[in-house]
């Protein structure tokens, strides 16, 4: 698949899990690569980057097994962004769907 | 390849990342590592899962590159000034001093002499009424209040008004 496509779909799928509950980073990954097939390495680059863009924040919570853990909670400006790309990847799905089913679901 | 190693051969080919930078990407790692593990898998798993830290290493490159290509681009190019944004520039200045002397100039003798004109309004307002009242109460206080003599009385009353 393209990978700009991928990749924007994969944004989308990090600021939609994390729009559900605060997550580490391990917790994040496995969420989304027991859905999607992408080695796990390729979401913490995509994390880092739109932790820069400002669209969730960071801090360090303990846990009971251990050492504390770095959590990402989404900002306000991270919740914008998921809904704007959630309705692009919508229109986007409605689109494709009108083209590649065509005459299947019109009668 | 073992977790030091992966961690070594991420971190060598971050080399060109200021040294805040490698140890932030290298973190998450280490957490992976950490509580890949507490969760029961190896850490052979977690590499094979995680992928080539190479190419890992080359996704931070793109996404600084993309970054650095999208903004200072443009950037770059309004810093630099050109033979055009001088022209303009110094044509903006000219036409700033034009607008301060021919422009600012009348329009403050204006503003000037409508706040004069309003000044003045307010005064004969107030001359007039100190005068209605004075001719009113002259004969009453006559030690206190002197009237102008030769101006008959009605015409007081008009200024008044």
């Amino acid at each position: 698949m393209n990978t700009q496509l991928k990749k924007g779909i994969l944004e989308l799928c990090v600021l939609a899990v994390l729009d559900k509950k605060d997550c580490y980073g391990y917790e994040l990954v496995n969420e989304i690569s027991k859905n999607i097939e992408i080695s796990d390495g390729t979401i913490y680059p995509i994390l880092r980057r739109l932790n820069q863009e400002g669209y969730f924040t960071t801090y360090l919570q303990e846990s009971q097994e251990g050492p504390p853990r770095k959590y990402y909670k989404l900002t306000e400006l991270g919740k914008n962004t998921k809904e704007k790309l959630l309705k692009e990847w919508f229109d986007y799905v409605k689109e494709v769907n009108s083209i590649v089913m065509e005459g299947g679901s019109n009668e | 390849m073992n977790k030091k190693e992966f961690l070594h051969i991420l971190e060598i080919s971050l080399s060109d990342f200021d040294d805040e930078e490698k140890k932030e990407i290298l973190y998450d790692y280490e957490e992976h590592f950490r509580i890949g593990e507490e969760s029961g898998k190896s850490e052979y798993e977690l590499i094979k899962e995680l992928g080539d830290p190479n190419k890992i290493a080359n996704q931070y490159r793109t996404s600084n590159k993309n970054e650095n290509n999208d903004v200072p681009r443009d950037k770059i190019e309004k810093d630099r000034p050109t033979i055009v944004s001088v022209i303009v520039g110094s044509a903006l200045l000219l036409l700033l001093l034009f607008n301060l002397i021919f422009i600012l100039g009348p329009y403050i003798g204006i503003a000037a002499s409508i706040i004069g004109l309003f000044a003045a309004a307010i005064g004969i307002i107030i001359g007039g009424i100190g005068m209605t009242f004075g001719m009113i109460l002259s004969p009453l206080l006559p030690q206190f209040i002197s009237m102008p003599n030769g101006i008959p009385g009605f015409a007081i009353i008009l200024l008044g008004n």
